[in-house]
């Protein structure tokens, strides 16, 4: 059975979709089939952020309306071959999905794959009741300012009020500025557990803008790794070799 | 009021110095303070056992709400985000803060060693609630009555709601 897990926030541009990408890719390259949906019908760009936008043919309006199958719509990803999206709605006016279409759909998915991943839309309207509904684990992406901290705050209080008990953060864009809320005062205010801390990061950019991968062994990629193995349980902390430990490294090898 | 100063480093230990100080007083049927102050930090386990002594003797006041004995009472750390509901049936003590926008709603002697701000509804004649401080917390009781409170070491209940 899969594990299911919405990523939300609550505030718009905090990065769920990123995050969502690249946790999502970095399970896949340790080797479990997920599936990432893209429930953000409105302002969908999951695809573009995976680079993956020119290869969708069917979309989930498509297996809705029966004219693809689900297996037919899910676009497989250019650089982890077990990581498949199902993406939202191409077309501009997106009505609302029916709860009951978004659980058939994790239901069949379920049993095929290892993580379903939902990508939630900003805010608490009926779309974010639909990614929520079908999740039992939530990963809510705030950054280090009180409105997204305040929004976060509602988010996680209206998963409780699902019964989505297992909640984790992941705080995004820290670049240690004095302007932004220190990490000290999340753990404070939120008391929930913090999967991971994200900095902000130019080269983050460029690979949502051009669907590259991020650099090997860069503090982003490290964290992302971090978070992926937190996530599966394991206890092992990468942390970033200095260039001393990677030239001794390179001498022993040789 | 009478202070007793415990070492709990070695938790066990702690517990029976302070079982042995109830002992002591037995028999004496006068109402007493008493304040204890740990060497260090008590974990929230430690610190239910030091309730639960308390209790297994006779009735208790735990900050201005009256406990007879053996009264079940839960000890909870928690903290109850933005647009969080609950409802509170039996009496808790709740080592955490409500946020702004969450609702309680309280049918029973609720003490939260915290912050409140947020939407409580006072369900019956018989609801109260204690905080170390309400930041603009907002009471609404079974008659529709609705105030706004701030306030440090307060104990809002029914008939607070009739006198404000």
């Amino acid at each position: 059975m899969a594990r299911v897990i919405v990523v939300t926030s609550g505030k718009g541009g905090v990065g769920k979709t990123t995050v969502t990408a690249l946790i999502g890719r970095e399970l896949a390259k340790s080797e479990k089939k997920v599936v990432l949906i893209d429930a953000d019908l409105g302002l969908k760009n999951l695809d573009v952020v995976l680079g993956l936008e020119s290869r969708i043919v069917y979309d989930l309006e498509d297996v809705i309306k029966g004219r693809a199958t689900l297996r037919q719509a899910l676009v497989q990803d250019k650089f982890a071959p077990t990581l498949y999206l199902l993406p939202a709605w191409m077309r501009i006016n997106a009505p609302d999905i029916d709860e009951n279409y978004m659980s058939a759909i994790i239901n069949t998915l379920q049993n095929e794959y290892d993580f379903i991943l939902i990508d939630s839309p900003a805010g608490i309207e009926k779309g974010f009741f639909n990614a929520i509904k079908n999740a039992k684990e939530a990963i809510v992406v705030l950054t280090l300012d009180r409105t997204s901290l305040r929004d976060a705050d509602k988010v996680v209080g209206l998963l409780k009020n699902n019964q989505i008990t297992d909640i984790k953060l992941v705080i995004n864009k820290n670049n240690n500025a004095k302007t932004q809320l220190t990490i000290a005062d999340i753990k404070r205010i939120m008391d929930v557990p913090i999967l991971g801390i994200l900095k902000e990061d130019r080269e983050i950019q460029g690979a949502q803008n051009y669907g590259t991968l991020i650099s090997k062994n860069s503090d982003f990629d490290i964290e992302i790794k971090n978070i992926t193995n937190k996530l599966l349980g394991k206890e092992e902390v990468i942390s970033k070799k200095s260039f001393l430990s990677r030239f001794i490294k390179n001498i022993v090898k040789s | 009021m009478e202070t007793i100063l415990v070492d709990n480093e070695d938790e066990s230990l702690a517990i029976s110095t302070i079982n042995k100080y109830l002992e002591e007083r037995i028999f004496d049927k006068r109402k007493k303070e008493v304040c204890l102050v740990f060497s260090k930090k008590p974990t929230i386990s430690f610190f239910k056992l030091v309730l639960l002594s308390f209790y297994d003797y006779k009735s208790a006041y735990l900050k201005m709400i009256k406990y007879e004995k053996n009264t079940k009472c839960n000890l909870d750390r928690v903290i109850i985000h933005n647009g969080e509901e609950l409802v509170f049936e039996n009496p808790k003590i709740i080592v955490g803060n409500v946020h702004r926008g969450a609702v309680l709603h309280i049918k029973t002697n609720i003490v939260f060693i915290g912050e409140v701000k947020g939407i409580i509804f006072l369900d019956n004649d018989k609801s109260s609630i204690y905080a170390d401080k309400f930041t603009k917390a907002i009471f609404v009781d079974s008659y529709g009555r609705k105030k706004e409170f701030s306030g440090s070491n307060y104990l809002m209940s029914f008939e607070e709601m009739e006198v404000m």
